[in-house]
C-alpha cells in the first residue's frame, strides 16, 4: 500500500463522515434526504450538482478526445455547456407540469401514461437499464484508470477494487450524495481544474500560443474537421456530435418526488442556472488541457491518462492524491445515481410487473440491489477483457438513450396528436438506428453521426407510426392542454406559480363548475390512478 | 483570433458566449421574477 | 349545514392575497372570494431501517391526495385544527382510504429505496391515518378574459385554474 491509495480511503472516510453529521443532523424530518437539498442555497445544490456531473467523461474522456483529435473534439463540449439550458428552456416546465398532472414519478412511468401503453413502458424500461449500466460502465473504466494512477496497482486490480467500492457504496449508502459532501467535493475539484489550467497556461504560452504549437506539429489539430481532416466536409457528424449532448440531454432518465410542504417551501428553480454558469467555466477547460498535452506531454502513453498525469505533474504527492480521491469520489456519485435508476427501473418496471406480479416491497429492494451486484460484475469483466475508451462508450450510451428518449419526451409535450404506435415506432427506430449505425459504422459510409442519424430516424418512424395509433384518450388531451396552458397569465405572475399544484388546481376548477356536488365522472376521467 | 483558422474561430468561438448570455438572461429572469414571487409570500 | 372536520389553519389571509397579486398584475382586481377545503389523507409511518452506520427510527409523513391518489412527502409533525366547514366549501374525497393506505406505502417504499438508500427496511408501520383538508383560497380576476387562481393558504404557493 502506498501512500496515495491511503489517502484515497481517507479521503472516503472523511467523506463518509460529512454525510453522517448532515445525515444525522437532517434526521428530524426524513425531508432532507428525499427532497434534497430543498433548504440549501442554490450555489451549493449546484456544485453539488456540478461534481457529480463532473465525473469519468470529464476527466478522461473528454480530454483523452481532444489529446487524439484537437479541435474537433470541442463539438462535443459546446453542445455539453448549453445541454442543460436548452433542456430547460424546451422541456423545463411543460414536462414537470405534465408529469405532475399525471402523477408520474419516473421518466418510464410518464412515457407510459402519457401515451397509455405498456409497451412503451417495457420498452423503455428495457433500453434504459441496458444503457444506464453501459453508461456506468464507462465511468467503471475512468475509476480503474484514476485508481491505477493512483495506487500502482494493475489496471486489473485497480479496477476490481474501484468497482467493488463503488458498488459497495451504492449498495450500502450513497452518503456522497448528500448535498454537503458534494458540495465540498465540487469546491476540491473547481480549485483542482483551475490551479491546473492555471499552471498549464503558461507553459503552453495561452491560447494563442497553444494553438502556434499546435500548428506546427499538425495544423489539422486546429481544424474543425478533425486531425488529418477526416471529417473533412462532414456536418452530419458535426451537427451529431453538437446535438447529442445539446439536445441528448431531454432524453436522460431523471427521477422526481413531489412534496407538499406543510409549512412553506423553498423553490431551487437557481440552481438549475447556476449550474448552467458553472458548466460555462469547467466543460471546456479540461477539452483545453487535453490540447495542452499534446505539447507539454507529448509521449503519454494512455490519452485518458492525461488529466492524472497533469496532476501528478503539477501538484505535489499528497495534494495529488487528494484531488484524484475527489475524482474517484465525483465518479461514484455519478455511478451511484446510474445504478440506482437502472437498478429501481428493473425491479419496478420489468420484475414486479411480470416476473413476479406479487412481489412484495422487500423482494424488490433485493431485486433492485442484486441487480447493482450483477451489473458490477459484468462491468468488471467488460472492463478487464474488451475495454473500449471512456469517450466512445459514454457517447455510444449518452446516445442510443437520447435517440430512444428524446423524440417521445419532445412529443409528449408539444404534440397532441402524438399517439402510443408513433411513439413506440419512435423509440424502437432512434434506438435501434444508432446501435446499427454504431455496429456497422456506417459513419464512415454516410458521413451521418449516430446521434444524428438516430434523431433522424426516430422523427420520421414517429411521424410515419402516429398514422396508425389511435389518438389519445380524454383526459391525456386534457392534460396536454393544461401543461400547456397559461398564455394569459401576466409574465410576472406566471414565473411564481407552484407547479405541484397543478392536479388539485384541476379538481378545484371541476369542483367549482360542478358547484355543489362533484360530479363523479368528471373526476373518475380526470383521475389516473397509481399503478 | 488566438492563432486559430478562421473557420475554426468563427464557429467555435462564439458558443461559450452564446451559452453564458444566454444562462446569465434567464438567471436574472428568474432572479428578478424570484423576488416579486417572495414579495407575494 | 355545517360539519367538524381536521384542517390545517390559513396562515395567508385574504387582504394579504389580493394584494401581493395586485402587486404582481397591478391592471386587474383579484379578489380571494373563498375558501375550498380539498381532501387528503394524511398517514405517519414508523419506519425503522438499517443502513450503514445509521439505522433509521423515525417518522415519515405522506400525504394522498384523496382525489386523485396522487403521493406526496410531507413534514411529519403538522399542526392541525378542528373547524367547521360548510358543505358547499368542501370537495370530497374520491378515493378510499385503504387504497390511499397502498398508494402511500409504495410511495414510502420507494422513497426508502431510492432516495435514502435504506439496505433492508425491516419495519414500515402506519401510526396515524385520518383524512384531513387543506384550505385553498379561489382568487378570482375581475377581468373578463383574466385568468383566476387558487392559492394555497398555508404556504401562499399558487396555481391557475
Amino acid at each position: 500500500m502506498n501512500l496515495d491509495i491511503i489517502v484515497f480511503f481517507i479521503y472516503l472516510l472523511a467523506m463518509l463522515g460529512i454525510g453522517l453529521y448532515f445525515t444525522r443532523r437532517a434526521s428530524a424530518s426524513a425531508d432532507h434526504y428525499l427532497l434534497g437539498n430543498r433548504k440549501i442555497g442554490a450555489p451549493v445544490t449546484a456544485i453539488s450538482m456540478q461534481s457529480s456531473s463532473m465525473s469519468g467523461f470529464m476527466f478522461m474522456g473528454g480530454p483523452a478526445q481532444a489529446f487524439q483529435e484537437g479541435w474537433h473534439a470541442l463539438w462535443y463540449a459546446i453542445g455539453d455547456a448549453g445541454g442543460s439550458i436548452v433542456n430547460l428552456s424546451v422541456l423545463g416546465k411543460r414536462m414537470r407540469r405534465m408529469s405532475q398532472l399525471l402523477g408520474a414519478l419516473s421518466p418510464v412511468e410518464y412515457l407510459e401514461k402519457r401515451f397509455e401503453s405498456t409497451a412503451v413502458r417495457v420498452y423503455g424500461a428495457v433500453v434504459g437499464i441496458i444503457f444506464l449500466f453501459a453508461y456506468a460502465f464507462a465511468q467503471f473504466i475512468a475509476a480503474g484508470k484514476a485508481l491505477e494512477a493512483m495506487s500502482g496497482f494493475s489496471y486489473e486490480m485497480a479496477l476490481v477494487i474501484g468497482i467493488g467500492v463503488i458498488v459497495a457504496y451504492t449498495v450500502l449508502g450513497g452518503f456522497l450524495a448528500v448535498a454537503f459532501s458534494g458540495f465540498v467535493q465540487g469546491i476540491i475539484m473547481l480549485i483542482g481544474v483551475s490551479i491546473i489550467g492555471v499552471m498549464v497556461w503558461p507553459q503552453v504560452g495561452g491560447l494563442s500560443g497553444l494553438n502556434a504549437q499546435l500548428a506546427e506539429i499538425d495544423p489539422t489539430y486546429l481544424s474543425i474537421w478533425g486531425k488529418d481532416l477526416v471529417y473533412y466536409g462532414q456536418w452530419g457528424v458535426i451537427l451529431g456530435a453538437v446535438l447529442i449532448y445539446a439536445i441528448g440531454y431531454m432524453g436522460l432518465p431523471h427521477v422526481s418526488v413531489k412534496h407538499m410542504s406543510m409549512e412553506g417551501g423553498e423553490t431551487t428553480k437557481n440552481a438549475v442556472l447556476w449550474s448552467a454558469g458553472f458548466n460555462q467555466l469547467f466543460t471546456f477547460t479540461p477539452y483545453i488541457l487535453g490540447m495542452s498535452a499534446i505539447i507539454i506531454m507529448p509521449s503519454v502513453s494512455d490519452p485518458e491518462m492525461v488529466i492524472p498525469e497533469m496532476i501528478y505533474m503539477v501538484f505535489p504527492g499528497i495534494i495529488a492524491a487528494i484531488l484524484l480521491s475527489a475524482i474517484m469520489a465525483a465518479i461514484m456519485s455519478t455511478c451511484d445515481a446510474l445504478l440506482m435508476q437502472a437498478g429501481t427501473t428493473l425491479s419496478r418496471d420489468v420484475y414486479s410487473r411480470f416476473i413476479n406480479k406479487k412481489a412484495s416491497h422487500k423482494q424488490q429492494l433485493l431485486v433492485s440491489r442484486l441487480c447493482i451486484l450483477v451489473g458490477g460484475i459484468v462491468g468488471i469483466i467488460v472492463a478487464v477483457y474488451e475495454p473500449p475508451t471512456v469517450f466512445a462508450l459514454v457517447i455510444f450510451a449518452f446516445g442510443v438513450l437520447g435517440n430512444t428518449f428524446m423524440v417521445p419526451y419532445i412529443a409528449s409535450v408539444y404534440s397532441k396528436k402524438a399517439n402510443k404506435i408513433g411513439v413506440l415506432c419512435g423509440m424502437v427506430g432512434g434506438s435501434v438506428t444508432n446501435i446499427v449505425w454504431e455496429l456497422f459504422a456506417f459513419q464512415n459510409a454516410t458521413e451521418i453521426h449516430p446521434f444524428l442519424a438516430g434523431v433522424l430516424v426516430s422523427l420520421i418512424a414517429m411521424l410515419i407510426g402516429n398514422k396508425f395509433g389511435t389518438p389519445p384518450s380524454d383526459p391525456i388531451l386534457n392534460a396536454f392542454d393544461l401543461a400547456k396552458e397559461n398564455k394569459r397569465v401576466p409574465k410576472k405572475l406566471e414565473k411564481g406559480i407552484f407547479d405541484d399544484l397543478a392536479p388539485e388546481a384541476r379538481n378545484i376548477s371541476c369542483f367549482l363548475e360542478t358547484n355543489k356536488d362533484i360530479q363523479e365522472s368528471a373526476i373518475v376521467n380526470w383521475s389516473i390512478k397509481e399503478t | 483570433m488566438f492563432n486559430l483558422p478562421w473557420e475554426t474561430a468563427l464557429l467555435m468561438l462564439p458558443w461559450p458566449v452564446i451559452w453564458v448570455t444566454l444562462a446569465l438572461v434567464m438567471y436574472f429572469k428568474m432572479r428578478r421574477d424570484e423576488k416579486i414571487g417572495d414579495a407575494d409570500e | 349545514m355545517k360539519e367538524q372536520v381536521l384542517t390545517q389553519s390559513i396562515k395567508f389571509e385574504k387582504k394579504e392575497i389580493e394584494r401581493s397579486f395586485m402587486k404582481l398584475q397591478p391592471n386587474a382586481t383579484f379578489s380571494a372570494d373563498r375558501i375550498i377545503y380539498y381532501p387528503y389523507y394524511y398517514f405517519i409511518y414508523n419506519v425503522k431501517a438499517k443502513r450503514l452506520f445509521l439505522p433509521m427510527d423515525e417518522k415519515v409523513g405522506c400525504a394522498v391526495d384523496a382525489i386523485n391518489g396522487n403521493g406526496s412527502l410531507v413534514d411529519s409533525n403538522p399542526k392541525w385544527e378542528a373547524s367547521e366547514i360548510l358543505e358547499g366549501q368542501r370537495m370530497r374525497e374520491y378515493q378510499a382510504l385503504e387504497d390511499c393506505l397502498t398508494i402511500s406505502k409504495s410511495f414510502i417504499y420507494r422513497s426508502l429505496s431510492l432516495k435514502m438508500r435504506m439496505l433492508s427496511v425491516s419495519h414500515v408501520k402506519v401510526e396515524k391515518q385520518h383524512l384531513f383538508y387543506r384550505p385553498y383560497w379561489v382568487v378570482y380576476n375581475s377581468k373578463k378574459s383574466g385568468q383566476d387562481f387558487i392559492v394555497d393558504s398555508v404556504t401562499g404557493q399558487y396555481h391557475p385554474l
